[in-house]
């Protein structure tokens, strides 16, 4: 593996520590992700799911060790440069996060209106071409308090997407919606996936999605990564811990916790 | 005694700690309001929300103020045949202390507790990561145009009380009193200097950027869900309040020492 710029993976984290306040939350994550590719990385609540992906975006800097995007070590580029490095990032939140003050198309098309010179109107038509792919014509000016939990996720999602990101990242995408909703935020990222060629960085804790859009699967246990491998192996894993989080069983050894 | 040394110690720690990190935020604020762009639909929004919705609440303290300090220093001043210098007593307190303080207190109430509550939502919402992902500093988008709307809109409100507050004077002088009317008005304007006026402004600049800035603050360190959100709200009021009341002490001391 290559640190180069150009050749090397578009997420490259190495033996990333990260403690709070004394609790080591992440221990030795060392994990790629290449150019195009879908990984999930899937645990229990409390693993350190969101802390690591707080360190791709720059939210949060390490420890110890290096995480490494698009060539660009986060945590040493200057403040300027990182922010010059996230107009490369869309990220879906876990409740959506959209702007309460501002109307929808506003929203969707918030990093347009900040970081480009198009026009106002430009930008509205812009944000309505998104929001009909992610299948939610004429909701621009509603605001995000009128829509229901899954059409808010929609919503964030034509966010992340509008800008033709090079990283998607998405932080459980399906928690909090019914089944078929669920699915089809997972259709609209693989489906996003195929349009834009975008590499996709997703944590979540719901197996059926994980599977659906995964091309690899990473699982994270008490800060560290178990194991890496395609869906299929994942699933029919030899490693307890795994095999019983897959199965939605509860290990027998945390029985003390 | 050992357990209350320690622990009165440990009070003085934080109360330091968080004097550092409201001067780092405010420092950070100041050095994002020169980085363009200068959001100027945000600062009028702002602007809308801290001064012009303030209006009404400011309007009615205001003119009752100087409504009860003209019956009050009547009622003294009765006693030594003064009451033609009722006049200038409600301009003096209106215009050095009252109109920029109570305008203060009642925007630290309304709007600082307001902005604390938008921010701690959007904190707890992740809106402001949300904002920080979409490559959008928090601190330029979120802060600096409510701390201008304070600095630009408190001068503005107080010098409404002032006015009012002298109007409120002159009605309860003159009409309830039966203060002569030109006596009233001469004694006013004979002693009432332009300094006084603009010494009261300048306080309330000061107290405009400590409220807003203070809303944010307790709004941006939220932490611990909607009960964090009521707590950020309950100490903004609080924290402000008191730093009105004793910034009020050494600006008077400092802008009146001549």
């Amino acid at each position: 593996m290559t640190s180069d710029a150009s050749s090397g993976p578009a997420i490259l984290i190495e033996d990333l520590y990260k403690q709070f306040e004394g609790h080591e939350v992440l221990r030795g994550i060392d994990l790629h992700v290449d150019h195009g590719e879908s990984l999930v990385i899937i645990g229990g609540s409390g693993a350190g799911k969101s802390v690591l992906m707080k360190h791709i975006i720059g939210l949060l800097t390490p420890d110890r060790g290096e995480v490494t995007v698009l060539g660009k070590s986060i945590g040493k580029v200057k403040q300027r440069e990182l922010y010059e490095l996230r107009k490369s990032f869309g990220k879906l939140f876990q409740g959506a996060a959209l702007f309460d003050s501002l109307p929808i198309w506003e929203n969707v098309g918030f990093s347009l209106l900040e970081h480009t010179r198009m026009r106002r109107s430009e930008v509205r038509r812009a944000a309505s071409e998104t929001l009909r792919q992610v299948g939610l014509p004429n909701v621009e000016d509603r605001y995000p308090a009128e829509l229901s939990v899954g059409q808010r996720k929609r919503v964030g999602l034509a966010r992340a997407i509008v800008n033709k990101p090079r990283i998607l990242l998405c932080d459980e995408p399906t928690t909090g919606l019914d089944p078929i909703m669920g699915d089809v935020i997972d259709n609209l990222i693989v489906r996003m996936r195929k349009q834009l060629g975008v590499t996709t960085f997703t944590i979540t804790h719901d197996m059926k999605s994980a599977s659906k859009i995964a091309d690899r699967i990473a699982m994270l246990y008490k800060g560290k990564i178990i194991q890496v491998d395609t869906p299929e192996v994942i699933l029919r894993s030899e490693n307890d811990i795994v095999r019983n989080f897959v199965q939605g069983k509860r290990p027998s050894a945390e029985k003390g916790e | 005694m050992v357990r209350l040394l320690n622990s009165l110690g440990a009070t003085a720690i934080g109360a330091l700690e968080q004097a550092g990190r409201v001067a780092t935020l405010f420092a950070q604020a100041a050095l994002w309001l020169f980085r363009p762009p200068l959001r100027l639909r945000l600062i009028f929004k702002q602007m809308e929300a801290i001064g012009v919705n303030s209006l009404p609440v400011v309007i009615i303290t205001a003119t009752f103020t100087g409504g009860v300090l003209a019956l009050q220093t009547f009622a003294g001043f009765k006693r030594f045949n003064a009451e033609s210098l009722v006049g200038a007593v409600v301009a003096l307190s209106m215009t050095r202390e009252l109109g920029p303080v109570l305008t203060a207190l009642i925007v630290a109430g309304r709007a600082g507790s307001a902005i604390a509550a938008e921010l701690g939502t959007m904190r707890v919402t992740e809106q402001i990561d949300a904002l920080d992902s979409l490559a959008t500093n928090p601190v330029q988008y979120l802060i600096v145009p409510r701390v201008l709307a304070g600095l630009i809109m408190l001068p503005l409100l107080s010098l409404t009380a002032d006015a009012l507050g002298v109007l409120g004077g002159w009605l309860v002088g003159t009409k309830l009193l039966g203060i002569n009317p030109n006596l009233y008005v001469r004694s006013t304007f004979d002693i009432l200097d332009i300094n006084d006026i603009m010494s009261g402004l300048t306080k309330a600049a000061f107290f405009g950027t400590i409220i807003a800035h203070i809303g944010c603050y307790c709004g941006f360190y939220t932490g611990g869900g909607a009960e964090g959100v009521g707590r950020a709200t309950t100490r903004s009021v609080v924290i402000s309040s008191m730093a009105i009341l004793i910034g009020d002490y050494f600006l008077s001391a400092l802008l009146f020492s001549k």
